[in-house]
């Protein structure tokens, strides 16, 4: 007697994560197409947050772009304006000097460990930790962003460096602040390392989720703590040092597996590592000295010419392409940015799991859609 | 003339062509591909190699495959609107193997913006191309999807090329304020 | 009792009981919300009324007094009636709770099958709200809070059965007046272990909130609601929470019994079992506010692969105890056994994948 199999019949249902959704870290998104919970298509749409950032950068100065690095990498801004105002002052040939370089670096790795935190403090919203694990990364971000509101006058928009240094010079009380603002965040690392490493529902969540081999990850232009996670031995403050890099000393965490957990951990370890950049500076730098090149025109123009400068983002490699004519305004300033590399690649990363980890691998690539979109 | 034409004026200064150095990865890509013609120039950070169109898909195929330069990385994927020289489509390449960059690019025609696509070298110049050709109109032959990525569908016009206005409009807004604040 | 005739007696001790869960609940979501902020760091609600206790009522006018929206593509009654099925099964369940041997609407003598079984039946309100609503991602929602209810409903229910199995009965107030001198969850840590989690299961909250996982599906089955009628779901789930607390200090930590015993007048049992029901309930909050989520698959397998195997473990424990007389440290030690086994048997298993080193530092000297 034969027994008959009555094969039940499904339909694939397309979810639309929208653009106005609490998972997609502002306004993208995406249209997966589900079976039961498994995703077995995956589109992302950006274009949303598209300002032209890069059309307007042809009619600003080489001092007025400035601002919009801060607002295309808004949650890493000293790292964007880095990367562009080196960029400037390799065309044209300039010396920083010693102290400017220092702050700079200092400023540099203190975003770096902010936008850590908030990627922190949004990962675990997404995971589901109701709000504890928030408000812990917060507590020393806010530390930061009150610091650079100090220095700069603005919490999150600075345009405080300048092509050939700094805007003016930081408070007095600088060096000590921050010395103790540092030793503060080690703590707080130290209270998400607690409550999120080894926890078993936090392990069964991230590991295995989303994996990108090392292969893959350099194919699709991976860079930054998502290629490091795969296994990639690669940093460009070390594999192509700028600034005053190749002075300091500080490790590099490589992750082995590539998934949702190694990135975490990834990004875990830099901020220490970070620390440890920031206090190396702290005692390195000079007391005083200048902090503007010497005798810069008002209006820049430099040299016909073009360079790609890239810098480590706490994202990724962040590129500026910056093409003059010798006006004073910038021929072609066009932005790689690390997150619009990395969201291309999550198709591939996400078919085959989970709808809930489809939230978890889109806040692992820790994407900021101003620079996807620019 | 406005100030934004001035470095729009094709007397506008162009950067010098300064040979690399000997031992360059363009000696080694002359090594690799010695048929191809092409110019190399030593830019700020890195060696900037001018190839000929038809030659973009043989070039970086084997830029990819050839061990000598195993340029597995595609950083960036742009396109520059040179005006009368025409449209250029800049790449520019990194090698983990190796750690050695380069620049190449390419000079396009103005009024046939077409070169061969690169994502079947590379899957990262998927989206990059894409950009490319709504903001400049260049076409990647090949190319499974090049929808609009940014900008909408049926925008009409190419908003990144210099012929499209950016500070004439601001300008225009401009008189339109001052005109409006005077009645 | 309070009058004569027993329907007068039982209308007032219903209204009695339905008032006192208002005020219950207010409390509740005060004091969730006071918790939850304290663990995060910061105050809570501070500016309505001294430390913001007035906060819940302010929260009750404004959604009282909200629009009434309703999808134009739901179905219109399984949309409306949602609500009142999930919010009824919960009042149900407090006419059997009693809070001291005297304090009770009804004293059946089923009280503990009757409060699971009614229980059990919010579960159709939230399958009717995830479908009346039209969205898809209330479709989700739905379908996860179905499967996840129905599944952890029988861990649950074992559990309180090695209970009742050793107790003889499964009216309530004989349960707590048998736990005289020591309360069950000396003799039974598996059951109670069991009865933690799975009731955090059947009430929807943080490890197992992926029905309405705000993060993902943005409130699930109830992502249309508002006003009044979100406010019912949402009362149902602090009832709920209050019932199932109020059982759990009833079932495993001795009631108003332990240890004062019945002598004590009924304002110190009530303050008593008061305060061990803010005992389970501040244990759920702190669990809300620190563990992340599971994904459903892993939730369904945590179930069926741990949490029911080790609830028949349990009822195989009490069953030979019971038949064979052994005093209850023996019960003790095999359910403490059993509950470290199933421990280790959880930790072992989710970081059996994690490497000694999880990354390895390379000194930035090494890259090229």
């Amino acid at each position: 007697m034969a027994i008959e199999e009555r094969e039940l019949e499904t339909i694939d249902i397309n979810v639309n994560v929208g653009p106005q959704h609490p998972a997609t870290h502002g306004v993208f998104r995406m249209i997966l197409r589900v079976d039961g919970e498994l995703v077995v298509d995956l589109e992302p749409v950006i274009g949303y947050l598209h300002r032209g950032a890069e059309k307007l950068s042809e009619n600003c100065d080489y001092r007025q772009a400035i601002a919009f690095q801060d607002r295309t990498e808004y949650l890493a801004q000293f790292n964007a304006e880095l990367c562009y105002v080196i960029a400037v002052e390799k065309l044209m040939g300039l010396e920083v000097p010693e102290r400017a370089e220092y702050i700079r670096v200092i400023l540099t790795e203190l975003n770096r460990i902010a936008s850590h935190l908030m990627f922190m403090g949004a990962f675990s919203a997404d995971l589901g930790v109701f709000g504890t694990l928030f408000m812990y990364a917060f507590r020393e971000r806010e530390r930061m962003l009150d610091l650079f509101e100090e220095i700069s006058g603005d919490r999150m928009m600075y345009s405080y460096f300048r092509v050939g240094g700094l805007a003016w010079d930081v408070p007095e009380d600088f060096v000590e602040r921050t010395r103790w603002m540092v030793k503060e965040a080690r703590k707080g690392i130290a209270d998400i390392d607690g409550l999120l490493t080894e926890n078993e529902v936090f392990l069964a969540r991230t590991r295995g989720i989303g994996i990108m081999t090392a292969e893959q990850a350099i194919d699709w232009g991976f860079s930054g703590p998502m290629l490091r996670a795969s296994g990639v031995r690669h940093d460009l403050r070390r594999a192509e040092p700028y600034s005053i890099y190749d002075r300091l000393e500080f490790d590099i965490p490589i992750g082995h597996r590539g998934d949702v957990y190694d990135r975490y951990m990834v990004r875990l370890e830099e901020m220490r590592q970070s620390a440890r950049i920031v206090e190396q500076c702290l005692d390195q730098m000079p007391k005083d000295g200048p902090i503007v090149a010497p005798d810069l025109k008002r209006v820049l123009r430099p040299p016909a010419g073009e360079v790609y400068m890239r810098a480590e983002n706490p994202r990724g490699e962040y590129g500026i392409y910056l093409v003059s004519k010798g006006a004073d305004k910038p021929y072609r300033l066009k932005i790689r940015s690390p997150s619009f590399c990395h969201l291309a690649a999550l198709r591939d990363m996400t078919i085959g799991h989970y709808l809930a980890d489809a939230v978890l691998i889109l806040g692992s690539v820790d994407i900021v859609l101003c620079e996807v979109d620019r | 003339m406005s100030a934004a034409q001035e470095h729009r004026e094709p007397g506008a200064k162009e950067a010098p062509i300064v040979p690399p150095p000997p031992g360059s990865i363009a000696d080694k890509f002359k090594k690799v591909l010695p048929d191809v013609e092409f110019v190399a120039n030593q830019g700020v950070l890195d060696v900037i190699i001018t190839v000929p169109r038809q030659d973009i898909p043989r070039v970086m195929r084997t830029a990819k495959d050839d061990p000598r330069l195993a340029f597995d990385y595609l950083r960036c994927l742009c396109g520059v609107d040179q005006m009368e020289q025409g449209l250029e489509v800049v790449y520019h390449l990194y090698s983990f193997k190796h750690a050695h960059n380069v620049t190449i690019k390419t000079l396009l025609p103005s009024d046939d913006p077409q070169v061969a696509t690169v994502t079947t070298v590379w899957n990262g110049a998927l989206w990059h191309e894409r950009e490319t050709h709504e903001m400049f109109g260049i076409v990647f032959e090949g190319h499974p999807d090049l929808r609009p990525l940014l900008l909408e569908e049926d925008l009409g016009y190419y908003p990144l090329l210099k012929s499209h206005p950016l500070a004439e409009i601001e300008e225009s807004q401009e008189e339109f304020l001052r005109e409006d604040g005077k009645q | 009792m309070i009058a004569d005739n027993p329907w007068i007696d039982a209308t007032v001790r219903t209204l009695l009981v339905v008032l006192l869960v208002i005020l219950v609940v207010l409390i509740l979501i005060w004091l969730e919300r006071k918790v939850a902020g304290r663990i995060q760091m910061r105050l809570g609600p501070m500016v309505t009324g001294p430390y913001g206790i007035i906060q819940s009522a302010a929260d009750a006018i404004k959604l009282l007094t909200k629009e009434d929206l309703r999808p134009a593509t739901a179905d219109r009654w399984v949309f409306e009636l949602a609500p009142f099925v999930a919010f009824v099964p919960s009042l149900l369940a407090l006419i059997a709770l009693p809070f001291t041997a005297h304090l009770f609407v009804r004293n059946l003598e089923l009280g503990l099958f009757y409060i699971v079984a009614v229980s059990g039946l919010s579960t159709v309100g939230l399958l009717m709200a995830g479908w009346g609503s039209a969205n898809k991602y209330a479709l989700l929602g739905a379908v996860r809070g179905a499967a996840q209810l129905i599944s952890y409903e029988i861990p649950l229910v074992l559990a309180i059965l090695a209970v009742a199995m050793v107790s003889g009965s499964l009216n309530l107030v004989e349960i707590v007046n048998e736990q005289g001198r020591v309360p069950y969850i000396v003799w039974q840590p598996l059951g109670f272990a069991i009865f933690i989690i799975a009731t955090l299961a059947e009430l929807r909250r943080n490890p197992f909130d992926i029905p309405a996982a705000e993060s993902e599906i943005i409130g699930g089955p109830f992502i249309e609601y508002s006003g009044i009628r979100w406010s019912m779901f949402f009362f149902a789930e602090y009832i709920n929470v209050f019932v199932l607390s109020v059982l759990g200090s009833l079932v495993f930590l001795g009631g108003w019994n332990w240890p004062l015993g019945n002598e004590v007048g009924w304002p110190l049992q009530v303050v008593l079992i008061l305060l061990k029901t803010s005992a389970m309930l501040l244990l759920f909050m702190w669990l809300r506010s620190t563990l992340p989520r599971l994904r459903i698959d892993q939730l369904m397998s945590f179930c069926w692969q741990v949490l029911l195997p080790f609830a028949f473990v349990a009822i195989i424990v009490n069953g030979l105890v019971l038949v064979y007389e052994w005093p209850d440290v023996v019960l003790g030690l095999l359910s403490g056994v059993a509950a470290l086994v199933a421990g280790a048997l959880v930790y072992h298993s989710s970081h059996r994948t994690v490497p000694s080193q999880p990354w390895s530092l390379v000194p930035a000297k090494g890259i090229d």
